[in-house]
Formats: structure tokens, C-alpha cells, sequence
């Protein structure tokens, strides 16, 4: 697991987002299914961090979780899924990404991205380069899923 | 994360399935066997205990969807039991409450806020 939290919310490299500072946090893990687990108890923490409220953080922790499922059902085997938390004042967003098979979006007819969708504020997915494959989604505090 | 699944027979033609751990897409396939079991059984009645899970994704909720599909098909029931609160929140978020058996109901949206708000009043506040 390669865990570099990237604190560019000081000094010059320092972010102004909707009047504030912005954190990025990046995690890469295989892309099996045996890491979601890492990358929920991550996004959770993140959550927690950023102040989100428990039902928020209850919502990012399944959407992250739906984002990722859906994008390893066709990433190459022994790759690295990519997963960056881009922390701001009241809004998280994150980017799930991995090489693909296919180098095809996730289908939006899919249970899947109902879930996800719903859960999630904001979420979209696109390709390149090459069967790179991600997914982006944006959770702000208060934000009602579903 | 490995999941594990108990069953205990609770009947001629019933019995508790209990998983044990996180049902995600990377631990499905102990629970879709344990309900494919009971269907080739013939178990008509399937009750799935969720004390014991710690959380549950649409791949999970997608598996005991379709369970319970075919046991209505054959007459047959898939009761959910002592689901928490993050299960219930899937529920309402995916509008399955109406549809999958939960004992006791599946109650109201669960939120963080209305959890707070009950802690205040038992505390007399």
C-alpha cells in the first residue's frame, strides 16, 4: 500500500478552495478485492477528518466502495487501483482509478451505480489515457443521499 | 476480508443464515453458496441474521435480492434479521424497503442526527 498524504494546503504549494485550504491524500492498492476494505476504513478516516457528519460518512464510505467494485470487475490483474481524497472545506471529492481490460466506462444501468449515485452528491466517469478508467465523485457536508 | 457464514438448521424446512464480516464484491461468494444450498434443499423459509456483518455493498444486497426472487418463485420466504443501521440506510437508498421481508421493519431512514437526537431525549435533555 502506498500511502502519501500530500500536504499541499501550506506554504507555497497551498490550494484555495471555496475560501479555504485543500489536502490531497493519494492511496494506491492492488486492484482485488481484498484492499476495499483498506480503502473504506481510509475514506471513513478522511471523512472524520474533514468534520463530515456521521450519515455523510456512512454514504462516502459505500460510494467509495461502489466505485471501486465497479472499476475492478475489469481492471487487469495485478495492477494498482488509484484512489485520490481531495479534501476541502465541506467537500470531499474523489478520483477511483485503475488500467482496464477494456478501457470501457462503467455501465450506468448497473444496481451499482444507482447506489452510488445516489449516495454521492456529484459522480462521473471517463477514460483514457490509453484503458485507463476512472471514476469521480463528490460528497459535500450535509449532502442528502438519496 | 473473509466472510464467514454459519447455519444452523432451525426447522424441517428452515434455517439462519449468519454471515460473519463484511459483504462486499470481494466476499460474496460464502453467502450466495449458503443461499444456494438452502434453495436446493428445498428450505422454504431462509432467515439471514446481520448481527454479526459490518457492512453490506449493492453486490452483497444484489445476491440477496435475487435469493429472495427465487424463494418468492417457489412460495417460499427470505426474512432478513437484526439488520444495523448501515444496512438499513442501503435500503432506503436502493427503495428496497418495500420489497425484501425485515423483521420487525426496516423502520425509518436511519440518520446520525435523528441517533443524536434520541441520546438527548434518554438523557432527559
Amino acid at each position: 500500500m502506498d500511502l502519501m498524504p500530500s500536504a499541499d494546503g501550506t506554504g507555497d504549494s497551498g490550494d484555495v478552495h471555496s475560501g479555504g485550504l485543500r489536502d490531497v491524500v493519494q492511496l494506491a492498492i492492488p486492484a482485488a478485492g481484498a484492499y476495499l476494505v483498506v480503502l473504506r476504513t481510509a475514506t471513513a478516516s478522511l471523512a472524520a477528518r474533514a468534520d463530515f457528519t456521521l450519515d455523510d460518512i456512512e454514504d462516502l464510505r459505500i460510494a467509495v466502495d461502489e466505485a471501486s467494485a465497479l472499476l475492478l470487475v475489469s481492471a487487469i490483474p495485478g495492477s494498482a487501483l488509484e484512489c485520490l481524497f481531495t479534501l476541502s472545506p465541506g467537500l470531499m471529492r474523489v478520483t477511483v482509478s485503475v488500467d482496464s481490460l477494456d478501457g470501457e466506462p462503467p455501465s450506468k444501468d448497473t444496481f451499482a451505480w444507482t447506489v452510488l449515485s445516489a449516495l454521492a452528491g456529484e459522480v462521473g466517469s471517463s477514460t483514457g489515457p490509453g484503458q485507463r478508467v476512472t471514476i469521480e465523485l463528490t460528497k459535500r457536508r450535509g449532502d442528502f443521499g438519496g | 476480508m473473509i466472510l464467514r457464514v454459519r447455519v444452523e438448521v432451525t426447522g424441517p424446512h428452515a434455517i439462519v443464515i449468519w454471515p460473519e464480516g463484511d459483504v462486499d464484491y470481494s466476499s460474496l461468494d460464502p453467502l450466495r453458496e449458503a443461499l444456494m444450498d438452502a434453495r436446493m434443499a428445498g428450505v422454504s423459509e431462509i432467515v439471514v441474521d446481520f448481527t454479526d456483518v459490518g457492512f453490506l455493498d449493492s453486490q452483497g444486497l444484489a445476491v440477496i435480492l435475487y435469493a429472495h426472487r427465487r424463494q418468492r418463485s417457489s412460495g417460499g420466504r427470505l426474512i432478513l434479521r437484526n439488520l444495523n443501521d448501515m444496512a438499513r440506510r442501503l435500503l432506503h437508498v436502493t427503495n428496497l424497503t418495500t420489497v425484501l421481508d425485515v423483521e420487525g421493519g426496516v423502520g425509518e431512514r436511519p440518520t446520525a442526527a435523528a441517533a443524536a437526537a434520541a441520546s438527548r431525549a434518554t438523557r432527559g435533555e
